[in-house]
C-alpha cells in the first residue's frame, strides 16, 4: 500500500488534486464495463490532460511497480477497460478530447483519443459540406472514444460494410510506451514529415501493434484517421425473408450477402436479423413498424451511397437484382412501412444501433458480448452453433435467473461479416462464477468449432483464447516476447490477454 | 444500511447497461449535442459518477453490498440538477422519444431522488439543504422567510385578488415560493395575476397561508419535509374546495401533478401556459404579435419531467417570432437551477446557466423566454455575468404585452 500512497502523491503533483482520486466511491465507479460479471476496482483513478502527463505517470508506475490501465469511454463489452482483478491506476482519457487538425489537403483528421466518435462525427459533419471517417466507430459510438475503438479493432457503426474496421482507417498514432517514451507511428515517425498521411512506410507497420491491443503495448494519445466526404446520395431497402424453415432463410440471406460482396457492389451497410431475433422485436412491439409491416420471417436491410442520382439508381438496380429472390419480400419505402435501412441511415445517426437491444432481457439484465468476425459464407454454421449451445445451456441460464443467446449479422468489411451477439442474463453478482463459465464456454465454442475471430480482447476473450488452445505455443511466446520488450516491468494492462500470470 | 427508498424503485435503479451514452453523445438527428449538462462544465472533476452511468454503477454497488451510504457519496450524488437528460436519451428508459427504445426499465430521476432520500435518512444530507428543509418544516417555505412576506408581490396591483381562505373562487393561483419571495421574479406573479384579471377569470390565492409545494424537499431527498407540506396542502385544497389550480412555476407544477400522485386526483392542475392555451381555444381573444425574436428554454420540470413542450411554443408562435436553440424540447440543455444544485453548488449551477445562455445567444434572439421562476433567476444571473445582450422574460410577460 505504501507504493500506492507514494504514487498517488506524485501523480497528484503532475495532474492536480482535482483530477486524481483514491476515493472508494470514485474507484468503484471504474470497476466495470458494460457487463456485470467482470470486476476490478482500481486503487487510483486519474484524468490526465496531456501525453506528457501520461508519460510521467507511467514512469512513476514503473518506479512504484503499480499497474496502469488506460480507459476510453468505458463502453467495452468484454472487460477491456478496467483492471483485471482489483488494484492499479485507471487512466480515464476522456479529458483528452480535442480535434487537433483537419487536413483537407490529405483528407486526414488528427484527434486526441479521448474524443467520442459521436463528437468527432458531429464536428466533421459541419466542415464545408460535411465529412466523416468512413467507418464511423463502434456501435457504441455515442460514448466510445476513438482510442477505445482503435484498441479493440472496433466496428459496428455506419459505413463498416464499405470501409471496414476503424483500425483500417488509422494512418498514424502518437503512443506513450509503457516505459514513458512518446513515439509517433506512420508517416510522422519521420520527424521531417509535416502531416500524417500514411501508416505504411519506414519499415514495418508499427501502428499495428497498438491497434486492437486493448492497451497492453502502449497508451495511444493521438490518432490520425482517413476522412471522406459525406455521401451526397443514399438509398436503402429492407426485406422480409420468410420460408417455413429458419435454416432456409439464413441460407438465402447468406447467398445474397455473399453475392453483394463478391460482386463488389457499393454497400455502405447491410444487416441481417435472424427470425428468432425479429420475432423478439415484433413480439415486444419494439420495432412497431416491423410488426405493422406483418414481417413473418427474418430481416435483411442495406444502405448504399453515391455521388449522383444516376449512380445511385444504378447501384440500387444492381443490389436489388441480387435480392430479387423467391421468399424475399421488399418492404415499403418509409420507416413506418418497415424500412429499417432508412431508419438506420437517416434517423439513427448511421453509426449507432446496438445498445438499443440490450434491454431485451428485461429489468436488471445485462449483456455478455461474444461478437466476432467470420467469412460471410459461414453464417449458417453460426446458426447451428447457437442452436446447439442453447440446447445444452439454456437450462443452466434459467437456473441462475434466466437469459438466452442470440445474434445478428452485419457487413463489417467488403469481404466478411460480423456475427454480433452474446448472452443476455440477469445481473446477479452471486451468480458471477456460473455466468463467467457459460460466457467463456460460448466463446470457446466459437473459437474451436468455427475458428471464430474475436476482435475485442479484454479479460474474457483473452482468457478464452488462451484456455481454448487456439494460440500455438510459438505465437503465444511471440506475444510474450513482444510484450516483455515493450513493458519490462509488466505494468501496462497486465492480464488482458492472459499471457501467463504476469503479462 | 437501509435503502428503504431505493428498494421501492429497484428495477428502475438497477437496469443500466453501462453503455455510457448519457455522457457526451451527439445525435444531431434528435437535437442532442451533449447529454449531461454537469459533465459539460469543468466545475466538477467529471469522474464517472458525475454523469448518470457512474451513479448507476454506484447504485448497484449499494444494492450488492459493496458500498455504504456516506458523506463522500452524498457530496457527489448531489452535484446533479436531476434534469433527466440522461433518462430521455437512455435507450433503456421509458422514453418514447427515442426510436425503438426497447426496455422501459430505467428511470434515472426517480432513482437518484430515492438515493438522495436514503442518504438524507442515513444522516448524510448536505448542510445547505438541511437548513433549507428545516425552514420548510417550520416556516412552510424554503427561503427561511416569514410567510407573511408572500403577499408583498401584489401590493402595487390596482385590483383586488380574492383570498381563498376567506372566499371561494373557481381557480386557485398557486404562486409558489420563488415568484412570491424573490423581488426580481415577483413580476411573474404580478403579471400572471394581471392576465387572469384582464381575462375575467374568477381566481384567488392563499397569500400568506400558501404552503410550499415541497418540490425542493423531494429533489433534495427530504421526504419527511415533503410529506409535511404535502399533507398541509392537500388538507387546504380540500378545506377550501379547490377544484382547479394554476401555477406559473414549473417546479410547483411537476410536484403537484406528479409527486402528489393520487392525492390530488380530483383537482385539475395547469401550468399557466396550459391554462392560457385552453382559454385561447375557447375564447376569442385578440393577441398582438410584436414579431420580436425570442427563443424558448424548456424548464426540465415542465418539459422532460412533465412532457409539456408544445403548449408554450404554440403561444409564443402567436405572439412572437420563435427561433429554437440548438438543443430544445427533449434534448434541451438544463440551466442548472434545479435539484438543489443552486443552493448547494452555486458555482456549478451558474456555469450550467452560462452554457445555456451562450446557446441562446447563438439564435440572435432578443428575449430568452422560460416558464419557470427557478430558471428565470439562474438564467438572469448568467446573462448578467456574461454581460449578454439577451433579456430574460417569462412567457406571461410577453403574453401580457400581446394582450394589452
Amino acid at each position: 500500500m505504501g507504493s500506492i500512497e507514494n504514487a498517488y502523491e506524485k501523480i497528484e503533483d503532475i495532474v492536480g488534486t482535482k483530477y486524481t482520486s483514491i476515493s472508494r466511491v470514485i474507484c468503484y465507479s471504474y470497476s466495470m464495463n458494460c457487463d456485470t460479471v467482470l470486476q476490478g476496482i482500481p486503487d487510483i483513478v486519474v484524468r490526465p490532460k496531456t501525453s506528457q502527463e501520461i508519460s510521467e505517470i507511467l514512469r512513476i508506475a514503473n518506479q512504484e511497480q503499480i499497474r496502469v490501465i488506460p480507459r476510453g469511454g468505458g463502453a467495452d463489452l468484454t472487460g477491456g477497460s478496467k483492471p483485471i482483478g482489483d488494484g492499479g491506476i485507471v487512466l480515464d482519457l476522456t479529458r483528452m478530447n480535442k480535434v487537433l487538425d483537419i487536413d483537407l489537403k490529405n483528407y486526414i483528421v488528427t484527434v486526441e483519443v479521448g474524443i467520442s466518435w459521436s463528437e468527432l462525427c458531429k464536428k466533421l459533419s459541419t466542415i464545408e459540406s460535411g465529412y466523416y471517417t468512413g467507418s464511423t466507430g463502434p456501435a457504441s459510438g455515442f460514448s466510445a472514444t476513438v482510442g477505445g475503438g482503435l484498441s479493440n479493432n472496433s466496428v459496428g457503426g455506419g459505413g463498416a460494410a464499405m470501409y471496414g474496421n476503424v483500425t483500417e482507417q488509422c494512418v498514424g498514432l502518437e503512443v506513450v510506451l509503457p516505459t514513458g517514451e512518446i513515439i509517433y507511428t506512420g508517416a510522422k515517425a519521420n520527424s521531417f514529415c509535416e502531416k500524417p498521411f500514411t501508416r505504411f512506410g519506414l519499415g514495418p507497420d508499427y501502428s499495428g501493434i497498438f491497434l486492437g491491443d486493448v492497451g497492453i503495448h502502449g497508451i495511444k494519445t493521438k490518432a490520425s484517421l482517413n476522412l471522406y466526404p459525406l455521401p451526397e446520395y443514399a438509398a436503402y431497402s429492407t426485406y422480409d425473408i420468410t420460408t417455413n424453415k429458419t435454416k432456409r432463410e439464413i441460407t438465402i440471406a447468406t447467398e445474397v450477402m455473399t453475392e453483394w460482396q463478391h460482386r463488389g457492389y457499393p454497400l455502405h451497410d447491410f444487416y441481417y436479423y435472424t427470425e428468432g431475433y425479429t420475432k423478439l422485436l415484433t413480439m415486444f412491439q419494439i420495432k412497431k413498424n416491423l410488426a405493422n409491416a406483418n414481417v413473418q420471417g427474418s430481416i435483411l436491410f442495406y444502405t448504399t451511397t453515391a455521388n449522383s442520382q444516376k449512380e445511385l439508381e444504378h447501384n440500387v438496380e444492381k443490389i436489388e437484382k441480387v435480392a430479387s429472390k423467391e421468399n424475399m419480400r421488399k418492404l415499403g419505402d418509409t420507416i413506418g412501412e418497415g424500412n429499417l435501412g432508412k431508419w438506420f441511415y437517416e434517423e439513427n445517426g448511421r453509426w449507432q444501433w446496438a445498445h438499443i437491444y440490450w434491454g431485451l432481457y428485461g429489468p436488471e439484465g445485462t449483456s455478455l458480448g461474444t461478437c466476432l468476425k467470420c467469412p460471410t459464407y459461414q453464417l449458417p454454421e453460426y446458426v447451428k452453433l447457437y442452436e446447439k449451445w442453447s440446447n445444452v445451456n439454456t437450462k443452466k441460464l434459467w437456473e441462475i435467473g434466466g437469459g438466452g443467446a442470440n445474434f445478428i449479422a452485419f457487413g463489417c468489411h467488403p469481404s466478411y461479416i460480423d456475427v454480433t451477439g452474446g448472452l443476455a442474463i440477469h445481473s446477479d453478482p452471486t451468480n458471477r462464477k456460473v455466468q463467467f463459465e457459460l460466457w467463456k464456454d460460448m466463446i470457446i465454442s466459437q473459437i474451436k468449432e468455427l475458428g471464430g475471430i474475436h476482435y475485442w480482447m479484454g479479460e474474457i476473450i483473452g482468457r478464452s483464447l488462451v484456455d481454448s488452445g487456439a494460440l500455438t505455443p510459438e505465437y503465444y511466446n511471440f506475444m510474450i516476447t513482444l510484450k516483455k520488450a515493450l513493458d519490462p516491468n509488466k505494468i501496462l494492462s497486465p492480464g488482458k490477454f492472459y499471457l501467463g500470470e504476469k503479462y | 444500511m437501509k435503502l428503504n427508498n431505493l428498494m421501492k424503485v429497484k428495477e428502475a435503479a438497477l437496469s443500466c447497461v453501462h453503455c455510457g451514452q448519457c455522457r457526451v453523445a451527439n445525435w444531431p438527428e434528435k437535437n442532442y449535442y451533449y447529454v449531461c449538462p454537469v459533465y459539460k462544465t469543468d466545475c466538477t472533476p467529471n469522474f464517472e459518477p458525475f454523469f448518470a452511468r457512474g451513479k448507476n454503477l454506484l447504485l448497484k454497488g449499494l444494492f450488492w453490498g459493496d458500498l455504504e451510504l456516506s458523506s463522500e457519496l452524498s457530496e457527489i450524488i448531489f452535484q446533479c440538477s436531476l434534469c433527466g437528460a440522461c433518462e430521455d436519451f437512455c435507450h433503456n428508459s421509458h422514453n418514447e422519444y427515442i426510436d425503438f427504445a426497447n426496455g422501459r426499465w430505467m428511470e434515472q430521476v426517480i432513482s437518484f431522488e430515492a438515493l438522495r432520500a436514503d442518504l438524507v435518512e442515513a444522516g448524510y444530507g448536505l448542510d445547505s439543504h438541511n437548513s433549507m428543509n428545516d425552514a420548510l418544516m417550520t416556516q412552510l417555505n424554503p427561503y427561511q422567510r416569514n410567510n407573511d412576506d408572500k403577499n408583498t408581490w401584489k401590493t402595487d396591483l390596482n385590483f383586488q385578488i380574492k383570498d381563498l381562505t376567506k372566499e371561494h373562487a373557481e381557480v386557485l393561483y398557486f404562486v409558489g415560493c420563488t415568484a412570491a419571495f424573490t423581488p426580481q421574479i415577483q413580476t411573474v406573479a404580478r403579471t400572471t395575476a394581471k392576465i387572469l384579471h384582464i381575462l375575467n377569470i374568477d381566481f384567488g390565492i392563499f397569500g400568506q397561508n400558501e404552503v410550499c409545494c415541497g418540490s425542493v424537499a423531494v429533489r433534495t431527498g427530504n421526504r419527511k419535509a415533503f410529506n409535511k407540506v404535502a399533507s398541509l396542502n392537500v388538507r387546504m385544497f380540500k378545506e377550501y374546495n379547490i377544484k382547479t389550480i394554476i401555477t406559473s412555476c414549473a417546479g410547483c407544477y411537476r410536484t403537484l401533478k406528479k409527486d402528489y400522485g393520487d392525492l390530488l386526483e380530483d383537482i385539475q392542475i395547469f401550468h399557466t401556459a396550459e391554462y392560457l392555451e385552453k382559454i385561447l381555444k375557447n375564447k376569442d381573444i385578440e393577441l398582438k404579435n410584436r414579431h420580436q425574436l425570442v427563443t424558448y428554454h424548456d424548464p426540465c420540470h415542465l418539459g422532460r419531467h412533465s412532457g409539456v413542450y408544445d403548449t408554450p411554443r404554440n403561444i409564443l408562435n402567436k405572439i412572437s417570432n420563435l427561433v429554437e436553440m440548438k438543443t430544445h424540447r427533449e434534448a434541451s440543455m438544463c440551466c442548472g437551477a434545479g435539484g438543489g444544485l443552486k443552493k448547494a453548488f452555486p458555482d456549478l449551477s451558474l456555469e450550467m446557466a452560462k452554457n445555456r445562455v451562450k446557446e441562446a445567444e447563438e439564435t440572435q434572439a432578443k428575449y430568452l423566454v422560460s416558464t419557470c421562476p427557478f430558471c428565470f433567476r439562474n438564467l438572469s444571473e448568467a446573462i448578467e455575468v456574461l454581460n449578454s445582450g439577451l433579456k430574460m422574460k417569462d412567457l406571461v410577460e410577453l403574453f401580457l404585452e400581446a394582450l394589452e
